[in-house]
């Protein structure tokens, strides 16, 4: 791409620090063993020396726990509602990676579907804030995002792509608020267009870079994923299968794999009152809680794990895919793989269940199928 | 494969072959490095898949509980410790319970091997007597076992299983070492507000996964307080008192049951050192009641009977 600038590394905090004028910027930070994105802190200066951080970035567009609205009855009157304020601060996120800016630009399907059901606060945040994401040079054992649409060097839902050539750092701006935000920093730091004989050289040490940590990803044991058999089956199909009870077994039912995704989003509304007064709160939940799905009858349609399991993978893998145009709800970030407990790993899960789906006698007339 | 792994191989296949258990459950390798993962066998084919590392850092006592029919458990001193408890508690009956006992030397904290290396991507780790050695793409370097043993394995009490059907090696010197009442100066030297100050950084990176709960073999409510709804116990935030009460009252249901298995920690994705907690508690019945959690079928819990002579200075 021929708008794209080389800085050098060195320079780097400096394009940061100048990107810091009226934005709040984070950038990855490692401490107690934890990596999280943080405030950019000149003093500290900035590693490129990091994975990717324990938790997804989506706090930051889909906090954890978030006032929707404050309510007071106004004496034998209904309870007056005022929408908490949205916040004005603009932010950039530095160095988040392209399997988590593939993961917004998902959820963007999720919280924004039509004008009547766009999420006001998602995007609200979604547009104050600027994505500078840095490709992966050398994805992690448990990192799959190849088999997931996306790569380790790839665009998708970021501002401006960064790619660490070592001594010099190459930015290419993605959307037109990349391309200005480039042309912000190019004003304050030096830099140099990717063009001509040096920008080429750059554009191809890029390039190698993205290749090799491909190859890296080609050569892991559970490479060639598939969801093509998935697709085959009716949704009725891949519920039946005989695989889920096995895959649960060892569950906790906990909610790390959940927490840690980028791309769950599962919340749960409640209002706390005190007195006259109380505040709508929408907080993440998670599918592994039984809680989730109890009814205030008593009934739980998912009474067990094996339906919890079976419903996180069959949302990611089935019910996403039929309500995006095939695109799996999951971009391979390798978290749950990580951080799972008991090494619940997805990639085996969905290899198992793509054999079962190719073993499984062929659908029969394609009926309505309702979504998830 | 080490000796461990021979050992409960040998000794999983006999009883299943035998059709002395219907399942065994320990531990299989894991899909990436510096795991093992909680395995069920069943066959015996499938015990040929079972396995022993310094990673093998759930509680299979858990797991045990919801297995229909004879289980067979790999049991370290304090999984061991969980099974007898689970056994007082009537949740597992002692004649379906086989218990293959594990003499351990700690396990092994993923995070400080991380450390250790300064971040940069393991693709294996050896374990050779003492000698830990983690390699990667570019590197490979050895540690000291007791450098990068998980906290709780510092200041173990148990190592050697205290309820044992199978012996998979001979006894180990039975502490880790350490103090275990050390993590309990951390409180008792502060004045209040310290402390107070402490608590709060201590779970200030709680997500609310429950995976502590869900890792532990003591939780036994069918429902627990954090999930009732009718009334709401406990709020559903992000919000400090949300978070503290969480882990104050967690903490508390453990109290006197605790065998400092480290389960919690090491399921815990941001690291957080919920000991913290359990061991002020566990080290108040060893004081004040001269109690251990669990190290018989005989010994009743400290929470479960009552003497005249009790202490009551926790109350003054």
């Amino acid at each position: 791409m021929y708008d794209a600038m080389i800085f050098s590394r060195l320079d780097l905090p400096r394009v940061i620090a100048a990107w810091s004028a009226g934005r709040a910027v984070y950038v990855p930070t490692t401490a107690g063993g934890n990596t999280t994105l943080a405030p950019f802190d000149p003093e500290r200066g900035l590693s490129l020396d990091y994975g990717n951080t324990t938790l997804s970035p989506k706090a930051f567009l889909f906090p954890q726990t978030e006032c929707l609205l404050r309510f007071a009855t106004c004496g034998q009157d209904a309870a007056l509602a005022v929408a908490e304020p949205q916040g004005t601060q603009k932010r950039l996120l530095f160095g988040i990676r392209p399997c988590d800016a593939a993961a917004f630009a998902l959820l963007d399907a999720v919280f924004c579907q039509d004008a009547h059901s766009t999420d006001p606060s998602w995007v609200s945040r979604r547009e104050r804030t600027i994505l500078v994401g840095l490709g992966c040079n050398t994805p992690d054992a448990a990192c799959f995002c190849t088999a997931m649409g996306s790569g380790p060097h790839h665009p998708r839902g970021l501002d401006i792509l960064a790619a660490d050539l070592g001594d010099e750092v190459l930015l290419t701006p993605v959307t037109d608020r990349g391309r200005a935000l480039l042309a912000e920093a190019a004003s304050i730091v030096p830099g140099i267009p990717a063009r001509g004989e040096r920008g080429g050289t750059a554009l191809g040490r890029a390039a190698t870079l993205r290749i090799n940590a491909e190859a890296v990803m080609a050569r892991s044991p559970f490479a060639g994923l598939t969801l093509e058999a998935v697709a085959r089956r009716s949704q009725r199909t891949v519920h039946a299968l005989g695989i889920w009870p096995a895959i649960a077994e060892t569950c906790l039912n906990c909610g790390v794999c959940t927490f840690a995704c980028p791309t769950c989003h599962c919340f749960d509304i409640q209002d706390e009152t005190k007195g006259a007064s109380g505040r709508r709160v929408r907080n993440w939940d998670t599918c592994m809680s039984w809680l989730f799905t109890a009814h205030a009858s008593g009934h739980n349609p998912r009474p067990t794990k094996v339906e919890r399991v079976r419903q996180r993978f069959m949302h990611k893998f089935k019910y996403m895919p039929m309500n995006l145009g095939g695109r799996p709800g999951c971009v391979g970030c390798g978290r749950c793989v990580r951080q799972c407990p008991v090494n619940i790993d997805i990639r085996e899960v969905l290899r198992t269940l793509d054999m079962a789906c190719r073993a499984a006698p062929p659908s029969g007339a394609p009926r309505a199928e309702a979504d998830s | 494969m080490n000796a461990y792994a021979r050992r409960i191989r040998e000794i999983a296949r006999r009883l299943l072959s035998e059709k002395a258990v219907d399942a065994v459950a320990g531990y299989r390798a894991g899909t990436v490095p510096m795991r093992a993962r909680p395995f069920v066998a069943r066959t015996p084919a499938e015990a040929g898949e079972l396995t022993w590392t310094g990673f093998c850092v759930g509680n299979l006592a858990k797991l045990a509980i919801g297995l229909p029919g004879r289980v067979a458990v790999c049991a370290q001193g304090c999984i061991s410790r969980n099974l007898v408890g689970i056994v007082r508690e009537n949740r597992l009956a002692r004649e379906n319970l086989t218990v293959i006992g594990v003499p351990c030397l700690g396990m092994l904290d993923a995070r400080k091997i991380l450390a250790k290396v300064g971040g940069r991507m393991v693709t294996g780790v050896r374990e050779e007597g003492d000698a830990v050695t983690a390699t990667g793409a570019d590197f490979e370097e050895t540690f000291a076992r007791g450098d990068v043993k998980r906290d709780t394995c510092l200041t173990c009490r148990h190592r050697n299983p205290v309820l044992v059907d199978e012996v998979v090696a001979d006894p180990v010197p039975e502490t880790g070492g350490g103090d275990g009442d050390r993590i309990i100066e951390l409180w008792e030297r502060k004045k209040p507000d310290a402390r107070f100050e402490l608590f709060t950084r201590t779970f200030r990176d709680c997500i609310r996964c429950y995976a502590c709960r869900d890792v532990c073999p003591l939780c036994h409510c069918a429902t627990c307080f954090v999930d009732r709804s009718r009334p709401q116990w406990l709020g559903k935030t992000q919000d400090e008192p949300d978070v503290l009460t969480y882990h104050l009252l967690r903490a508390f249901h453990c109290a006197g049951r605790c065998t400092d298995c480290g389960a919690c920690e090491s399921a815990c994705p941001l690291g957080i050192p919920m000991r913290r907690l359990t061991a002020k508690l566990e080290s108040d019945a060893r004081r004040l009641f001269g109690h251990e959690a669990s190290l018989s079928l005989d010994a009743k819990p400290a929470l479960a009977v009552f003497s005249p002579d009790d202490p009551d200075e926790v109350f003054s």
